[in-house]
């Protein structure tokens, strides 16, 4: 919903991001569910394809977030590094790391929401991690 | 005048976080038992949300 949201907001990152870990989650539960009634059989290396090839999605969309702000270059570094120790089998590594990836993600939420509250410039939301010196560019 | 909208961005991190911390706890194992609450959280805040 907040994908569809974004859309209308015009942001295409967020639009593209959201979306795809909403499907994320929708993936898990109806995998869990339909494993669960015996319905579909899942096998280890068949989560790992996926859990990697989410991996791919967040390493790539990381490099997006140098140009964005601190707090999600955070997010989306811990995330494809979540991603891809789940992949390896590596699960409680993996959980350790997501657990890192809720914190920043959560922290991301709660800056976001308490900029418009406090209407003041929070920490890690306001920079980016690579600058681009706008006017040099042109020749 | 221009309709007032919410910002969107806040909402999407927030049901991501809470879902990846929840089902992260059991992979830690951290919590060792019972991962299927997490489908709900799955289903109607990580995933809807």
């Amino acid at each position: 919903m907040a994908g569809i949201l974004e859309w209308r907001a015009g942001n295409t990152f967020g639009y593209a991001a959201f979306f795809t870990y909403g499907a994320f989650w929708e993936w898990y539960f109806i995998t869990v569910l339909l494993a669960h009634m015996g319905l579909i059989t899942i096998s280890l290396a068949g989560l790992s394809a996926v859990l990697a090839a989410f991996g791919v999605f967040t390493f790539i969309f990381w490099i997006y977030t140098f140009r964005l702000n601190w707090a999600l270059w955070f997010v989306f570094l811990t995330l494809w590094l979540t991603f891809f120790l789940l992949a390896a089998g590596l699960t409680i590594a993996g959980g350790y790391m997501g657990i890192i990836t809720a914190f920043f993600a959560w922290y991301t939420a709660f800056a976001l929401v308490a900029q418009e509250v406090f209407n003041r410039p929070i920490p890690l939301l306001t920079s980016p991690p690579i600058k681009v010196k706008s006017e040099t560019a042109k020749h | 005048m221009a309709e007032k909208l919410a910002n969107p961005a806040p909402l999407g991190p927030s049901g991501f976080a809470l879902t990846t911390l929840v089902l992260s706890l059991f992979n830690a194992h951290i919590i060792t038992a019972g991962s299927d609450v997490v489908i709900g959280l799955a289903a109607f805040y990580g995933g809807l949300a």
